[in-house]
């Protein structure tokens, strides 16, 4: 997955308007792991997990629609 | 840029991100196995899989983009975890709590709907040794609500949701994921936001782009469109009718031609506040009955009992087009107390009393019957009293 600086950035705007900040999140602390759990997609159900996206810099956004 | 929503219904997600046509990876988390107490939250993630940052402000989002990556051989593993359901039911043969969580919450995941009953039974094992585990009530509360909207539904799942997310907020209300998941079908006085109140909007543009809307497979409705009250002057707005059968005049469906389910919702704020009731009407698969649509649509009337109103105390259903149906039909509604009620200990419990009057046949062709169904709401339970 790649993304450009502008894009990241826009995406970052959109989604703070999206669901504006509505309390404190669990620590996720700078130097530890992301968590490896295992997940499905969104878009055919099957599994993955952040490990299928090393190598690349992430930007990830936990949300919700709502 | 990849995405984790914390959703019961991710479908809907799908349709969000089609509305803002954007294409990114999401993962779904209806379970928060990540354990997130709120949303949203972004994170700046590097090569290796390492947090480099968390809410970034644009600077610190450019400065990570800037950076080199790390030099090889440092990335870690690419190899995903693996999913192994083989060894997760094994083990949780052996009856740990850890085990048995691990392994509901792969059915709940990866097992479809016929499994859900197998997974709120694992559930419900471990919280017979720990019923103060609040993120095994929470994914009891998931698992539920899932197999409500599929097709191995069994009449109560609803409530069991509710009951099973309200114990787990008890346990932790600084918890927003769970706070949010009984909002969605709470009172307007608890809302924080209109949870789905986007999707016409997000449907409209998509079609006006020429494509078709992802289908959702359950559709939002009332509560999950309402839109918060500020106040508790505002609950006091209804429709002022006089109930349609006050004397009894209606003969009672004894034979349940149609069932009914009832599911109270408390303010996740201050459970004295305010309830919101969900009715689902459902005609009788056994006996095959089904609406007639050729008469009036089902209404439904609420006595408030004493030191309660409703917001509303009529509601009449239109029909759909066709002579007969076979639907289930929704009707939602909120009753709130005038006072404080909790501490009072000299009064009766509150009920609210309301009825259904419908018109529905039996079977195919069968006769058609006018029928009154009386409906007892224990407001105590719903408030913890």
């Amino acid at each position: 997955m790649t993304f450009h600086r502008g894009q990241a950035i826009v995406i970052l705007s959109t989604i703070a308007i999206m669901t504006a900040l509505r309390s404190e999140a669990r620590s996720f602390l700078p130097g530890e792991m992301f968590p490896e759990i295992v997940l499905p997609r969104l878009d055919d159900g099957s599994a993955a997990s952040l490990a299928d996206f090393r190598g690349q810099k992430l930007m990830m956004q936990i949300f919700a629609s709502w | 840029m990849v995405g984790i929503i914390q959703e019961q219904h991710p479908d809907r997600c799908r349709l969000f991100m089609q509305w803002k046509e954007m294409d990114w990876p999401i993962l779904v988390d209806s379970l928060n196995l990540l354990e997130v107490t709120a949303v949203p939250i972004t994170i700046l993630i590097d090569e290796t899989g390492i947090i480099q940052a968390v809410r970034p402000d644009e600077s610190s989002l450019k400065r990570f983009l800037a950076e080199a990556p790390p030099e090889a051989g440092s990335t870690g593993s690419h190899e995903s975890r693996r999913l192994d359901p083989e060894r997760l039911e094994a083990a949780a043969r052996g009856g740990l709590p850890d085990d048995l969580s691990r392994w509901a919450d792969y059915l709940v995941q990866w097992g479809g709907a016929a499994r859900l009953g197998e997974a709120t039974a694992t559930y419900e094992r471990v919280l017979e040794d720990d019923p103060r585990d609040g993120v095994t009530q929470f994914r009891l509360g998931v698992a539920y609500r899932r197999r409500l909207d599929s097709d191995f539904r069994q009449d109560g799942d609803f409530s069991r949701a509710v009951d099973s997310w309200e114990k787990a907020l008890s346990l932790d209300p600084n918890q927003y994921i769970w706070r949010r998941r009984i909002q969605q079908y709470g009172p307007r006085l608890d809302k924080p936001y209109p949870f789905y109140d986007w999707i016409h909007e997000a449907r409209e543009a998509i079609q006006m782009r020429g494509e078709a809307p992802v289908d959702l497979r359950v559709e939002p409705r009332g509560a999950e469109f309402a839109h918060p009250l500020p106040s508790k002057e505002h609950v006091g707005e209804r429709t002022l009718r006089s109930s349609p059968d006050p004397e009894d005049r209606v003969s009672l469906d004894d034979d349940r031609l149609i069932e009914i389910s009832t599911t109270l919702v408390a303010s996740t704020a201050d459970a004295s506040s305010a309830v919101r009731v969900h009715l689902e009407f459902r005609p009788n698969d056994e006996l095959k009955a089904h609406w007639n649509n050729e008469a009036e649509g089902l209404i439904f009337w609420v006595d408030a009992p004493s030191g309660w109103e409703a917001d509303k105390h009529f509601h009449a259903l239109d029909n759909p087009e066709s002579e007969v149906s076979r639907e289930n039909r929704y009707i939602e509604f909120e009753m709130t107390p005038r006072e404080t009620v909790v501490g009072e200990s000299s009064g009766r419990a509150p009920v609210a009393r309301g009825y259904a009057l419908y018109y529905v046949c039996e079977d195919i062709d069968g006769t058609c019957l006018y029928r009154r169904q009386n409906i007892n709401l224990p407001l105590e339970r719903a408030i913890g009293e």
